[in-house]
Parts: structure tokens; C-alpha cells; sequence
């Protein structure tokens, strides 16, 4: 007994320790403009409104604008789409987000990079755990999606401090972050948008090439590791037990980066088949009808990603067609039988503008 | 999983409730062999048969050389008085006999697996060259994964046929608890070395928890992760910079680079010594030092004695002593008496003996000829500075040095800067790069002494770590030549005792480097 | 006894044998002066020292040598 309690005192004590150090470290080393304490302060505010949650990779964090579904749609929605984010972590972020808020419809941005990957690096695991908010999920995320080994930098903020010699710009962070603005909450610098989205203003400069070329990411079927078709479907059945409309959407890509898949017929009709299968929807805008219209080069931030204005559009465009499936309307005719880029009837060397 | 890593620090926290529970008591040794499996699992499944065959030939060798050992006490206790003296030493002999002819087979299994496994390669490769086959350096079968430990625990086995043959000790019954002292996992990765007389207790006994012993693995275990991940690992870097691409590197460059790939040798070493020790500890079960403090050491034979001290223990109690003893050796002294003079000859079966220790220690390390080169320079320093005693004292004598503080200093830093430019056998990739860079080192001078020629590669970050760490490793070490550390520290007030140990702890979470395969491997698990 | 005192003066003059009973377990004989003090052993006393016989115990003390040579005489 004796000692049971002088080994619980030492192991608090070193809890407390940690803990108080983490705190300084974070306030230290921690960017003044990280987008993840705007996200996680704006969803807490939120808390209990979430009705439609936006999940995925890189493209829809910076393709989908919550503001935009929100007036849209009329609803009340939540970016929480990361870099990379493996889908068992998705999994987790809708139970979490779903543990708090009536959310009805779940919007996943489908990236077959992600059903190919099989294990994304820490950092990456990182954005998604920073973005799980009861210890509950973080709990099960580290016993699922991490290797014990990753913990301590899932955990302890200090430990992915690169630099901790950066004077220059640990100085400057300690002084925005006594700044009166920061500390009235106004976000300085940042590419943060709101509601957990970011989005960049640069734009993609590059032409799109006419002929279509094989490239190395190529998705095929057989490519696809299990433990990220399983989560898929864990996320789909959830969503179908707790009466959670999922709608699969294939983000826009520039040109360039279509045909570096290879083939987007067969992305094209894994999803197709997946939402059948799972009573969900799938809609694919790289096979929207006016595709090479709405989003040319302009609209792209890079060769994957769409910048503000691209996202504007993207965004109008999926609550547009959210509204007018749910008022009955025909969607499908906003579809072709195949992308755009592929139509045989376009001569091979024409340029678009 | 490494045993520097997080998971380790959870499968030692799991494992000692486990072991504490109080249904467990008497089958804690189940624990730690089942323990010990599973740790063997986790770092490379498919190789557990290997270690399994060593362990049934081990147990069924020991069992038998047990047989005839009491076979003999028996024989002699019954017959004494009654067979003249003549017929118990030919029963004696014959005894002697069989007893080697079982050690002989076990030693040959045993050893034969190791060297097949290790080796392989490395013979048919030179085999290849010699019988004009470049391609069996290629077959598969010469390819297969060495097994986790197989180094250490093939010797630990070597050794406790011995013991049990010399009557030293009484063989184990239980061939389980004979894969408990093979496999025991704290030692499997990189030793110690231990020995069966010491450790059998020990594991099979039942252990009460006592808050010192969890209180004391702790702290070592804390010291190591401390020394293995904010200094070695810090340090390898900057090693790894010059040693890729030595050609880049001024003589001088190189040097520094050995030396510092010494200390970060020792903290890497060392620090796994102290996780494996302190965990080993916290089961109540004390290992074998391997360390005592190595860069104190006045001359190359002393380092020996204080670096890697199990692994010189076994070549010396197993492979020395006998071979020095041996018909062989003698036969080496009659023939020195006729060449050399009185001291030399009567040196002589222990230079012999040296010779083929050295020569094996290299090749325990690695199947390269550059690893033998680093045996026999090693075993050369040693024999030399033997043979010429009489000679350096005569001219200590004539330049009219006293022994004194500054004298001692001078040895350990001779010592270090010998042992240091032994490394660069280790540190290079080939046997013609080694000798490339003691070239550049002896005849290259440097021509601009700048940060990028002392310290390359090195990082301010890195920097910081590795003086603080050495600073801190330098005052421990002094403290240590005097008394045990834990001793020092029980003396001191709870505030300064744990305040030193949350600092090792920051440092850790905030400079260590996490162990994942590219960084944290550690150096003497790859022999 | 006074021969055993003798080889082992010879060999090692600076040790005092008389005092000393952790020659081995103390470091003050290395292996060397083991190996050398073995055949002094050997031909002085007209025995066979073996493997089996190299235990530290049998080489801690004088007291202890003396007592390992008596057995192997015996045993011839």
C-alpha cells in the first residue's frame, strides 16, 4: 500500500512536470499562425450546431468553403480535412465531431492516393490527432492508426519542435502572441479561411498538356490496401447506422493531374461501385460536364490542389447540386459517361484556354 | 521494437505488473520466458527457429556432460580404495574423452549455426574468388536473415557447456528454463554476456517487489535513454558526414571524426547497457556490468578490461586461458625458448593465445578482413607493450618522468587517441578505405582550421545536446571512479534527486531521438 | 610453500602474497602472470594444471594454490 501511494505521488508529479513543460514549449515554439488552434477554437465554439461535416485530404481542406455550404445549403457545416489524412483517423474524427453535434450529412472528399497509401508519415497522424478533440478519440486513434513508437510525438509537443534554436523566430512568436490583437483572437497571417478551411491564393501557372500520358500513381483496384478499404466502409456503415447521409465527392483536378492517374475511368467506377454497395453517393466532378469551363488553371493553387477562387466555385457548384438533389431534380444530367478530358470527339493538339 | 524505442518502455511497464501480481510468485521465471519470446517475436519472427535449435542442443549437451560428471563423482566415491590408482585415471581419461566429444558436436552445432549465418557470405564470397565461382558469393542460401542475438547468445550457450563440463556448475533440468537463460531478453539484443552460474538463480527465483529495485531501474534506465538518444544519436550525424564521404575530409577531419565516434560509440553502447540493465533491475535480477568507465583506462590492456567487459571475460576465461594452457601452446614456448630470449619465450603461450583471441574478437564483430586487421593491430599494441615493459620504463626513467596527475592524464589520452584511431577499421566501408584513411590521417595536414573541418554536419541543436550531455556524462563518470552513482544520489534531498531527473526526462522528450529504424539502431546490435 | 613463494615472487615482486587473497577477483595477477605462474606450476611441481582447474578460487591466495597443487599431486 505504502508504496502503491508513494509510486502514484512520483507518477503525477512527473505528469505535472510534463504537462507544464509541454505548456511552455507549446507557447514558445508553437506558430502564432498555426491554422490547427483557429480550427479547434472555432469548432468548440460550434459545438452542439454541426450538421454537415466536410472530411478528406489536402483537396478538401482547400476545396470545400464551409461558409459557402453553410449559406447554400442552409446549414451549419465544419472543415476538418487534413494533409494526408489516413482514413482510419477519419473515421475517428466523424465518430468524434458526431459524439457532440446533430450532424446529419458527412461530405468526404475521395483521394485514391490515400486508398493506396500504407502508412502515411507521423506528421501527417499528427493533424489528424490534433484535430480529435476528446481524449477519448485521441485515446483509441493512438491505439488503432499508431505504432506505440509514434505516441510520444502524437502526445508531447516538444518532441516535434525541429529547431528549438530558432531565436529569430521564437522571439517574434512570444511577441505577437502578447500582442492585444492575438490576444482578442484576431488571426494574424495565416492562410486560415474559417471553419477549418485554407485556402491559398496562388495559382497554378503550368499548361495543361494535350496528350495523355501514363503516370506513376496509377489506381487500380488490386492497389488498394485493406486496412484503407476497411475504414472506408466502417465510415460508411456508421454513417448508415446513425442515419448520416455520406456523399462521396472526387474533387476537380487541373488537366495535368488527371492523366497522371493513369486511367480515371477506374477511379471512376471504384467509387461508383463503393456507393452503391454502401447506400451512399458518389458524385465525381472530374466527370462534371463542364469541367474544363468552370475550373481551368486559374482555379488551381497547384498541379491538385484549387486556390480561393476554385474553391468558391467548387463549393457553389456541390451545394448547388446538394440543393437540387434534394428537391428531387435530375442530377445526373450534370454528368457525362466520361471526363472531359477523355472525349474522343476533341482533336489531340487542340489547346484550351 | 528496439529497445530504445516508447514500445519498449510500455512492454517493460506491462511486463513488471504482470510480474508482480501476486497470483504470479512462483511462476515469474514463465513470465519472463514467455516475455522473452514474445520480444523475439515482435523484433523478427521467422527467426526463432535458430535459436530454439541452439537451446535443445544446449540443454541436451549440458544434461548429458551433467550425466557423466556424476557418472564419475559416483565411480570415484565407490572405487576409491578398491581399483588401484592406475585404473581410476584411465576411467578418468576416458570419461575426459566423452565429455569432449559432446562439447565438441554442441560447440560445432552451435558455433556452425552462428558462422553459417554470419559468416556465409563472407566465406563463400572468398572462396569464390579463389576457386574462380564469383557467383556463390551471390546464392541466396548465403542471404538469410542473422538472426536477432545470435552473436551473444551462441557464446552465453559456448559458455555454460563449458561451466557444466568443468563441474563449475550443475546442468538445468528443465529445458524451459534453459530458453529462459538463452533468450532472456534484455540481454539478447546486445548482451552482456553473462554466465549461467550467475544469472541461473537469479531468473528461476522467485523476486519480491521492492521499490528500490523499481526505483533504481528507473533511474538507469532513464540515464541510458538519455545518453543513447540526446548524445549518440545526436553525434551520429556528424560522424556519418565525414565517414560517407571521407575523401571530402582533411587528416585531421578524420581523426576528430574517430574520436568522436568513440564517445558516441560508448554513449550508444553504454546507454542500451543501462536500458537493459535498470529494466533487468526492476525484475530483480542484476546483469553483468559491461562498462567501468573505459576512457579512464591508462593503456590499451586496461581498456580492454573496462570496454565491452563480458565479451573480453569470455574470450579470456573460454578461448585464452584454455588455448594458453593447451599442448599447442606449449609446444610454442619450446620452440621460442630456442629463438627468443628467457622473458620473451616465457611469454610466449600467451601471445600465442593472444594472437588467436584478438584474431577471433575481430571476427566475432564482422565477417571482413578489415575486422581481422582490427583484431590483430589490437592484439599487436597489446603483445608489443607486454614485451616491451623493461624498455618503456627505461626511458620514463631517462626523460625523468614522475608518476603523477599529469602523467595519468597523458596515458588516458594516449590510450584514447590509440583506441580511436583503431576505429576507422569499424567506420569504414571497405578494407582499402580503412587504410586510405589512416593514409590521410598520417600524411594529409590541415591547411584551415574552421568549423566546417571540426564539425561537420553538426547542427546547433545537435551541439547543444552533445556538450550538455557529455558535460553531465563527464561529471557522472568522475563520480562514479569513487562510488556507485545510485549511492551518491540517495544522499542527496528529493528536490535535487528529482529535479536532475526531470531534467534528464525534458531533455529526452524534447532533444531525443525517437527510435525508428533509421536513427535508432543501435551500433553492437549488428554483431 | 616456499617454492610456490618463490615462482611467484619472481614473477611478480611487487606483490605482497603473504597478505593478498583476491590476487585473481582484485585484478592484482592479469591473465598473463596466470598463464605464466600455470607453467612455472606445471614444471616445478610436476603436475598438469587443466581447463577444468582455472577458477578463480584456486588461484585467489597462496593458501588456495598450494591446496589445488596438493590435490593434482594427489591425483597422480
Amino acid at each position: 500500500m505504502h508504496n502503491i501511494r508513494k509510486i502514484g505521488i512520483r507518477i503525477l508529479l512527473i505528469l505535472a512536470v510534463l504537462f507544464l513543460y509541454q505548456r511552455g514549449v507549446e507557447y514558445l515554439y508553437r506558430p502564432h499562425n498555426e491554422t490547427i488552434t483557429f480550427i479547434n477554437k472555432e469548432r468548440r465554439e460550434y459545438d452542439g450546431e454541426i450538421e454537415t461535416l466536410i472530411c478528406g485530404t489536402s483537396t478538401a481542406q482547400r476545396g470545400i468553403d464551409p461558409e459557402i455550404i453553410d449559406k447554400k445549403m442552409e446549414t451549419v457545416s465544419f472543415n476538418t480535412a487534413s494533409s494526408l489524412q489516413p482514413l482510419d483517423g477519419t473515421y475517428e474524427l466523424i465518430k468524434d465531431v458526431t459524439r457532440n453535434n446533430p450532424v446529419e450529412t458527412v461530405i468526404l472528399g475521395i483521394a485514391p492516393d490515400i486508398m493506396m497509401k500504407r502508412e502515411v508519415d507521423t506528421k501527417y497522424k499528427s493533424r489528424l490527432y490534433d484535430r480529435l478533440q476528446s481524449p477519448v478519440s485521441k485515446f483509441k486513434y493512438q491505439l488503432r492508426g499508431c505504432s506505440v513508437d509514434e505516441w510520444p510525438y502524437m502526445m508531447f509537443y516538444s518532441a516535434r519542435v525541429e529547431d528549438y534554436f530558432a531565436g529569430e523566430s521564437i522571439r517574434e512568436n512570444i511577441n505577437v502572441k502578447q500582442s492585444e490583437e492575438y490576444k482578442a483572437g484576431q488571426i494574424i497571417e495565416s492562410n486560415y479561411k474559417a471553419k477549418g478551411m485554407i485556402a491559398n491564393k496562388k495559382k497554378l501557372k503550368g499548361e495543361q498538356p494535350d496528350v495523355l500520358t501514363q503516370g506513376e500513381s496509377e489506381f487500380s483496384a488490386d492497389k488498394v490496401k485493406a486496412h484503407n478499404l476497411e475504414s472506408l466502409v466502417e465510415i460508411a456503415e456508421y454513417c448508415s447506422d446513425n442515419q448520416i447521409e455520406l456523399i462521396l465527392v472526387y474533387i476537380p483536378l487541373p488537366g495535368k493531374k488527371i492523366q497522371s492517374y493513369g486511367d480515371i475511368t477506374t477511379i471512376h467506377d471504384y467509387f461508383t461501385e463503393f456507393a452503391k454497395k454502401h447506400d451512399a453517393l458518389f458524385w465525381d466532378f472530374n466527370y462534371h460536364k463542364e469541367l474544363k469551363t468552370l475550373f481551368t488553371n486559374d482555379k488551381f493553387e497547384d498541379t491538385k490542389h484549387l486556390n480561393r477562387n476554385g474553391a468558391e466555385v467548387f463549393s457553389e457548384q456541390l451545394a448547388d447540386m446538394y440543393y437540387r438533389y434534394h428537391t428531387g431534380e435530375n442530377i445526373e444530367e450534370d454528368f457525362l459517361d466520361t471526363c472531359p478530358y477523355y472525349v474522343a470527339s476533341e482533336a489531340v493538339g487542340e489547346k484550351d484556354e | 521494437m528496439n529497445v530504445n524505442s516508447f514500445s519498449f518502455v510500455v512492454f517493460v511497464a506491462i511486463l513488471v505488473l504482470v510480474y508482480y501480481a501476486p497470483v504470479i510468485r512462483k511462476f515469474q521465471w514463465i513470465v519472463l520466458l514467455v516475455a522473452s519470446y514474445l520480444f523475439y517475436a515482435l523484433n523478427g519472427a521467422e527467426n526463432m527457429a535458430y535459436i530454439m535449435i541452439t537451446t535443445v542442443v544446449t540443454y541436451l549437451g549440458a544434461r548429458l556432460l551433467d550425466g557423466k560428471n556424476v557418472s564419475q563423482e559416483q565411480f570415484i566415491k565407490e572405487q576409491k580404495g578398491v581399483l588401484p590408482k592406475q585404473e581410476i585415471k584411465e576411467y578418468k581419461e576416458k570419461i575426459k574423452k566423452q565429455k569432449y566429444r559432446i562439447t565438441l558436436v554442441c560447440i560445432v552445432i552451435n558455433l556452425g549455426l552462428l558462422i553459417f549465418l554470419k559468416y556465409g557470405s563472407f566465406l563463400a564470397g572468398n572462396a569464390g574468388k579463389l576457386f574462380n565461382h564469383k557467383e556463390w558469393s551471390e546464392l541466396s542460401i548465403f542471404h538469410l536473415a542473422v538472426p536477432l542475438g545470435i552473436s551473444y547468445y551462441t557464446l552465453m550457450c559456448i559458455g555454460y557447456l563449458l561451466d557444466v563440463s568443468k563441474g563449475k556448475c550443475r546442468s538445468e533440468k528443465n529445458l524451459l528454463k534453459t530458453a529462459l537463460f538463452v533468450s532472456y531478453f534484455p540481454q539478447i539484443t546486445q548482451g552482456p554476456i553473462g554466465r549461467f552460474p550467475d544469472l541461473a538463480s537469479q531468473l528461476f527465483g522467485t523476486h519480491k517487489f521492492t521499490y528500490e529495485n523499481l526505483a533504481y531501474g528507473c533511474q538507469k534506465m532513464l540515464w541510458g535513454f538519455f545518453k543513447k538518444m540526446v548524445i549518440a544519436d545526436r553525434m551520429k550525424p556528424m560522424v556519418d558526414t565525414i565517414f560517407d564521404n571521407y575523401q571530402n575530409y582533411g587528416g585531421f577531419t578524420i581523426l576528430l571524426g574517430c574520436m568522436y565516434f568513440s564517445i558516441q560509440l560508448y554513449a550508444d553502447f553504454s546507454g542500451y547497457m543501462d536500458i537493459v540493465s535498470g529494466c533487468s533491475s526492476m525484475l530483480g535480477i542484476r546483469l553483468a556490468e559491461n562498462f567501468r568507465r573505459p576512457f579512464f583506462a591508462k593503456s590499451l590492456d586496461e581498456y580492454w578490461r573496462r570496454w565491452h567487459m563480458t565479451l573480453s571475460a569470455w574470450f579470456r576465461d573460454y578461448v585464452f586461458y584454455p588455448l594458453s594452457i593447451s599442448k599447442a601452446a606449449v609446444k610454442v614456448g619450446r620452440v621460442a625458448k630456442k629463438i627468443f630470449p628467457m622473458r620473451i619465450s616465457k611469454l610466449a603461450p600467451s601471445i600465442f593465445a593472444m594472437l588467436v583471441v584478438w584474431f577471433c574478437t575481430g571476427l566475432w564483430h564482422d565477417a571482413s578482413w578489415r575486422y581481422m586487421f582490427w583484431g590483430l593491430y589490437n592484439g599487436v599494441i597489446i603483445i608489443a607493450s607486454m614485451c616491451l615493459k623493461p624498455q618503456f620504463a627505461w626511458c620514463k626513467e631517462k626523460l625523468l618522468i614522475k608518476e603523477g596527475k599529469i602523467w595519468k592524464l597523458f596515458q588516458m589520452l594516449r590510450t584514447f587517441v590509440i583506441i580511436s584511431l583503431l576505429k576507422v577499421f569499424p567506420l569504414a566501408a571497405t578494407t582499402g578505405d580503412s587504410l586510405a584513411m589512416i593514409k590521410k590521417i598520417f600524411l594529409s595536414f590541415p591547411t584551415e582550421i574552421s568549423v566546417a573541418s571540426l564539425l561537420p554536419g553538426m547542427g546547433v541543436e545537435d551541439l547543444f545536446c552533445v556538450i550538455v550531455g557529455l558535460i553531465i556524462f563527464m561529471c557522472i563518470s568522475l563520480r562514479q571512479e569513487k562510488e556507485p552513482m545510485h549511492e551518491w544520489l540517495s544522499r542527496r534531498p528529493f528536490v535535487v534527486r528529482w529535479g536532475m531527473y526531470m531534467i534528464l526526462l525534458l531533455f529526452i522528450v524534447s532533444f531525443g531521438v525517437f527510435g525508428t529504424e533509421a536513427t535508432g539502431g543501435f551500433e553492437y546490435a549488428q554483431y | 610453500m616456499e617454492q610456490l613463494m618463490s615462482i611467484l615472487k619472481g614473477l611478480r615482486p611487487d606483490v605482497d602474497f603473504e597478505k593478498e587473497d583476491k590476487l585473481i577477483d582484485n585484478g592484482v595477477l592479469d591473465s598473463f602472470d596466470l598463464v605464466a605462474l600455470v607453467g612455472e606450476i606445471n614444471e616445478a611441481f610436476d603436475v598438469e594444471v587443466e581447463f577444468e582447474d582455472m577458477e578463480p578460487e584456486n588461484f585467489n591466495s597462496v593458501k588456495n594454490m598450494y591446496a589445488m597443487i596438493e590435490k593434482l599431486q594427489n591425483e597422480v
